[in-house]
């Protein structure tokens, strides 16, 4: 090994370690991500089953002009203890597009998903106790007439 | 080029946080135009920071729209340190710190 290689590797090496050292990576949780979210997808598709209908505001457009990018704003503020907030596409290949934990933060979330094809939006909101969800239908047009 | 931009304001003890990032955001779903499947590149995770203390974080598959942006709204006033970190599934890291306004 040359030494300039060797000076490289160590670099990476080294700042990945202080990454680690700072609690901020697990490095299991790097390469098991994906058998990772499908747990966490069927977590939240069980809680979906189990919830009541809630209050909060989930905003999300009628119609989508383009299914590459819907906003969709998740505002549970009026919601105590929230804990975890998810949102679920019932027809896209990955149902679940993001699983939101909140510690510090309040219950309120923007995002731009990726829609397939037109269909149910749900979103979720967990506390300690309970699941509350509310569901929009987005209709998703490709022709980009808005139509 | 940044590849990440984070704007953090503060209002009645609410700091909203933006965040945009550039990321191609793979599925692994779709297929090119020689009919072999484009190899997933999509963030699996991101973690937001206030003053060193995890605010929120997010579990994301490959459902998030190109080039995502995300908002949360974190209690805090101006000054606060906001630290915003993403990783995706090939391990690349991306990370900012902003100081609240």
């Amino acid at each position: 090994m040359n030494r300039r290689l060797f000076l490289k590797k160590s670099m990476a090496t080294a700042s990945i370690a202080a990454a680690v050292a700072a609690g901020l990576l697990i490095p299991n949780r790097v390469l098991a991500s994906t058998s990772e979210f499908k747990k966490i997808s069927d977590i939240v598709k069980s809680k979906m089953d189990n919830a009541q209908e809630g209050s909060f505001i989930l905003k999300a457009p009628e119609i989508a002009e383009n299914g590459a990018m819907v906003p969709i704003t998740v505002d549970a503020l009026n919601i105590l203890d929230v804990k975890s907030i998810a949102i679920y596409v019932h027809k896209n290949k990955t149902p679940l597009t993001a699983y939101f934990e909140l510690p510090e933060a309040s219950a309120f979330i923007t995002t731009r998903i990726k829609m397939a094809e037109t269909s149910i939006v749900t979103a979720i909101v967990s506390t300690t106790t309970a699941s509350f969800t509310q569901s929009r239908s987005v209709k998703v047009t490709l022709g980009g007439c808005g139509g | 080029m940044a590849k990440i931009k984070l704007k953090a304001k503060s209002r009645d003890g609410v700091i909203t946080v933006r965040v945009l990032m550039k990321h191609p955001m793979e599925s692994g779903n779709r297929k090119n135009k020689n009919g072999s499947i484009i190899p997933q590149n999509h963030i699996t995770h991101l973690n937001v920071n206030k003053n060193k203390v995890l605010a929120a974080k997010a579990n994301i598959g490959g459902s998030i729209s190109e080039n995502p942006f995300f908002q949360f709204k974190i209690p805090g006033v101006k000054g606060d340190e906001i630290y915003f970190e993403s990783v995706d599934n090939l391990g690349k890291i991306l990370s900012i710190t902003k100081i609240s306004k």
